[in-house]
């Protein structure tokens, strides 16, 4: 119960709150609210038969997490990685995945009235994006974290709780 | 997950379920029941019909109560006549239904399945025990005991006798409650009060009942003593609170309304008296301070309900009697998980370790002193793991155990004659594996009695004894537990497996190259049966696959063997543990990857030309005069910058199974403890056929794949 309720207050300040970081020439937002940590980009282990954007595994302090090169997640030509580049470890529903980026630059607020919904476009890749935020004159892409796993991997969640269910009931 | 309360309650009764099935088939075989079976099987269901009380469930405290009813009878009376197969299967029908009614509520449901005709049986078989007996089957035993008692004390009615007697202080366990003051009222509006209930005649249990009431009633006073003292340990308090009414004595903050209003919700209350008395000095019965902290001192054992969940969690291993100071007190129940936790960490300070005593920064340096401190933590860490895996290894002991009585239910259903014999039981493999292994077994040990045990008359004409004998035995054998199921039956048919095996299509080649292995392991082909009929316990060809697929998931092997005539073995070897292996790291252009040693049979660097191609382009190498297949792994994964020349790398030659092949690396960086961890799911899902089963830290932080040199077999054979 005391947990629900910290948990619930721990969101609350949260909310509204984004991590910004640079993509090429753009800035993306991600919900502080799922951000581990950000750490600096280090030896990736590569892993065979996973798509190009797989980049591989690294080893934060003793766990194992996956690493996921942003801009081939986009489809666009990757990037050499520099010293500027960041690792950011997020955490969706206990899966721990790190993104790959060119730069984080800082926490901003954005009040739900600055936040409008993507233009409905077919070719674009705008289902990674949640909503866009204004902050003065610039605009933040707010990414959709979910899809963030999906085509394929839409139903990783799905998956792995049935996993989970079907473990414990053996 | 249940409430905690109701977890320690399934997790007990589980236990004195476990206990009582082993009871009664002990006694079964002597064909009797020892003072001492009796006593504890009393004493079972009797704490078993307690605390299912306690929690409300009806159905298995009265049958409890039931069975309980006969074991009375048998420890007050000593009947000449009794029937211990009879008795040995009431007892195992209700622990049956008992846990089935465990695994409900462990699943989040209610027991609420009816227990009337168990009941009824049991209660109509003690009337005809009792007739048969020649004596009076309504008789009370109760009273009879209480009589004898009274007998020998001279006359005296078993009143409750005065201090000198233990009790239970309700709250001793709670020291934060400020103790009252010893004479006279304590301070602030509170009230004393002295209240006696009855219960209705009839109402059975009233020992468990009065608890009820104790329990509900200790939360809302300060101070609570009760008479009788010790409801559920003495036999005679029930009597007692039928004749005399349960005595409640207890300072508290409620009016005397609330108090009425309180006790009135009891269940099956007949009358109720309370009494408010001016200060505890009044009191007819009220121990002082000292009594209650010699009590308390004596009662080693607190009462159960009363302690909170988390405590229990600690407290010694739940035992039928409670534990003088003897081994009992030394034992501590833990939470897996905990225990899972701690290997984790374990594991993390292996890797750690190897991560400073290795550094880079210290390559080239002569550091006499910290080599030696090196070795010191080495030492110790190593031992810290040793103890750490002794922690999780839990005897084999239980598992077998629960064989007996799959042969027992069998042989007496199927008409048989066997015994089953259990060697090395107290041999310990990890909980995981002890765990898995159970149903392994069971088919193992049914497919034994079922198919390999003929009937006695069979037996007889083949000149062996009436019985058949299985013998269940376990013993360690390197890093390995070698588990054998023999049984002296007469023995696997061949010729019918392998008819079997033609029908079925699963000959993989010509059946005069089958050696007689080969054949025998058919029988753990999916939907495979020679037996015509399908019985309750075997025929449907479902098991036998399932048993393969179980111990292969512990990472272990089964073998069978068998003499026609004299019967057959199933041998299973399966790792000691799973979570740390010893495996060897080789780097490959920039990757590292990790063998497990036991797969490797051996490492050389081939020679110029040693390595040759088939037409097809496959490679293979000459070894011992065999032709092995030979993968680079640079190719198979695809990894820029490896050494390409065979003879400036390494090859390793693994076996999996049967099959041997090579595997090219470029280096070998050595041999290390490696703890497994499983790829992280995101990945793992994207790759099926790598033939990579788990990733592990090398000492300078790096991550390495762990190869499974079976995937990598079938890889290479399909």
């Amino acid at each position: 119960m005391e947990d629900d309720k910290l948990l619930m207050e721990d969101e609350d300040t949260q909310k509204d709150k984004y991590l910004t970081f640079t993509l090429g020439n753009e800035v993306y937002g991600i919900d502080i609210k799922v951000v581990i940590e950000i750490i600096g980009i280090q030896k990736i282990t590569v892993v065979p038969e996973v798509p190009e954007y797989v980049k591989g595994i690294i080893n934060l302090r003793g766990k194992i997490i996956p690493v996921v090169d942003m801009h081939l997640r986009f489809r666009r030509p990757g990037k050499e990685y520099s010293d500027r580049t960041c690792v950011i470890v997020i955490d969706v529903n206990d899966v721990l995945i790190g993104l790959i980026v060119d730069g984080v630059s800082e926490v901003l607020t954005i009040p739900e009235k600055n936040v409008v919904p993507p233009p409905d476009l077919k070719a674009s890749q705008n289902k990674y994006i949640r909503s866009i935020g204004k902050i003065g004159e610039g605009v933040v892409l707010l990414l959709d974290w979910m899809k963030l796993f999906s085509e394929d991997d839409q139903s990783l969640f799905d998956d792995m709780s049935a996993e989970e269910t079907s473990e414990e009931a053996t | 997950m249940a409430e905690p309360m109701v977890e320690v309650f399934i997790f007990e009764t589980r236990q004195f379920l476990e206990q009582l099935e082993q009871i009664a088939l002990g006694s079964e075989e002597q064909g009797g029941f020892s003072e001492e079976d009796v006593n504890e099987i009393f004493r079972a269901m009797h704490t078993i019909k307690g605390s299912a009380a306690m929690m409300m469930f009806d159905q298995v405290s009265t049958l409890a109560h039931s069975v309980e009813d006969i074991f009375f009878y048998i420890r007050e009376l000593k009947p000449q006549k009794v029937d211990a197969t009879a008795i040995t299967d009431i007892v195992l029908n209700a622990v049956d239904f008992m846990r089935i009614e465990m695994e409900k509520l462990d699943a989040g449901g209610t027991p609420d399945m009816s227990s009337e005709e168990l009941r009824n049986y049991t209660k109509d078989f003690l009337r005809n025990m009792k007739l048969d007996n020649g004596h009076d089957p309504d008789i009370d035993l109760r009273k009879v005991k209480n009589a004898k008692k009274a007998d020998g004390a001279g006359g005296d009615a078993p009143a409750p006798e005065p201090e000198k007697k233990q009790q239970y202080y309700i709250g001793a366990a709670k020291p934060s409650k400020p103790a009252p003051v010893e004479e006279g009222t304590p301070k602030g509006a509170k009230h004393v009060f002295e209240a006696t209930v009855f219960f209705q005649p009839g109402c059975e249990m009233e020992e468990v009942r009065a608890f009820g009431v104790v329990n509900n009633l200790k939360e809302k006073v300060t101070e609570l003593h009760y008479l009788p003292e010790k409801i559920l340990e003495d036999e005679s308090a029930t009597d007692t609170i039928r004749n005399m009414g349960f005595r409640l004595f207890f300072v508290t903050d409620m009016e005397k309304d609330a108090v009425k209003a309180e006790l009135d919700q009891t269940i099956f209350l007949e009358k109720l008296e309370i009494k408010e008395v001016a200060n505890v000095g009044e009191l007819e019965y009220w121990p002082s301070q000292e009594t209650i902290a010699i009590t308390a001192l004596e009662n080693s054992e607190p009462i159960k309900p009363e302690m909170p969940p988390v405590q229990r969690d600690l407290t010694p291993a739940a035992r039928p009697v409670p534990a003088k100071g003897g081994e009992g007190a030394q034992m501590i129940t833990v939470r897996v998980d905990k225990l899972d936790k701690l290997m984790d960490l374990v594991g993390e300070m292996v890797i750690a370790e190897a991560m400073v005593t290795q550094n880079p920064d210290l390559k080239g340096m002569e550091l006499d002193n910290f080599s030696k401190a090196a070795r010191q933590l080495h030492k110790i860490n190593g031992e810290l793991q040793d103890s750490v895996m002794a922690l999780r290894m839990v005897p084999l002991e239980g598992t077998f155990k629960k064989m007996n009585r799959i042969v027992r239910d069998m042989t007496k259903k199927l008409g048989k004659k066997a015994r089953l014999v259990l060697v090395g039981e107290s041999t310990e493999v990890d909980k995981n594996i002890n765990e898995h292994i159970s149903d392994p077994l069971m088919h193992i040990v049914r497919n034994s009695v079922d198919h390999g045990i003929e009937m006695p008359d069979v037996r007889v004409d083949a000149g062996k004894e009436e019985t058949g004998t299985v013998i269940l035995s376990a013993e360690n054998a390197g890093g390995e537990v070698v588990i054998k199921i023999k049984d002296d039956g007469g023995g696997l048919n061949k010729e019918k497996i392998l008819e079997r095996a033609r029908k079925n299509g699963i000959l993989t080649k010509p059946e005069s190259e089958l050696t007689d292995r080969e054949i025998y392991s058919f029988i753990f082909a999916p939907g495979f049966s020679t037996k015509e009929a399908v019985t309750e316990f075997s025929g449907r060809g479902v098991g036998m696959d399932v048993v393969v697929s179980n111990i292969k998931s512990l990472g272990g092997k089964v073998i069978v063997d068998s003499e026609p005539g004299l019967g057959s073995t199933t041998t299973i070897k399966i790792p000691l543990t799973l979570a740390i292996i010893e495996g060897m790291s080789v780097s490959v252009g920039g990757s590292r990857f990790t063998v497990p040693i036991n797969y490797i049979s051996r490492s050389f660097r081939p020679e110029e030309g040693a390595i040759f191609k088939d037409p097809d382009g496959s490679e293979m190498i000459m070894v011992q005069g065999n032709c092995c297949p030979v993968v680079r792994l640079y190719d198979m994964y695809d990894i820029p910058d490896a050494i390409h020349e065979p003879t400036d790398g390494i090859l390793l030659l693994l076996e999996a199974g049967e099959a041997r092949f090579g595997v090219l690396a470029d280096e070998l960086l050595g041999v290390q403890e490696i703890v497994v961890k499983p790829v992280p799911k995101y990945i793992s899902r994207m790759m099926k056929t790598t033939g990579i089963s788990g990733c592990t830290l090398l000492g300078d932080g790096s991550i390495s794949l762990i190869i499974d040199p079976q995937q990598v077999h079938n890889i290479i054979f399909d």
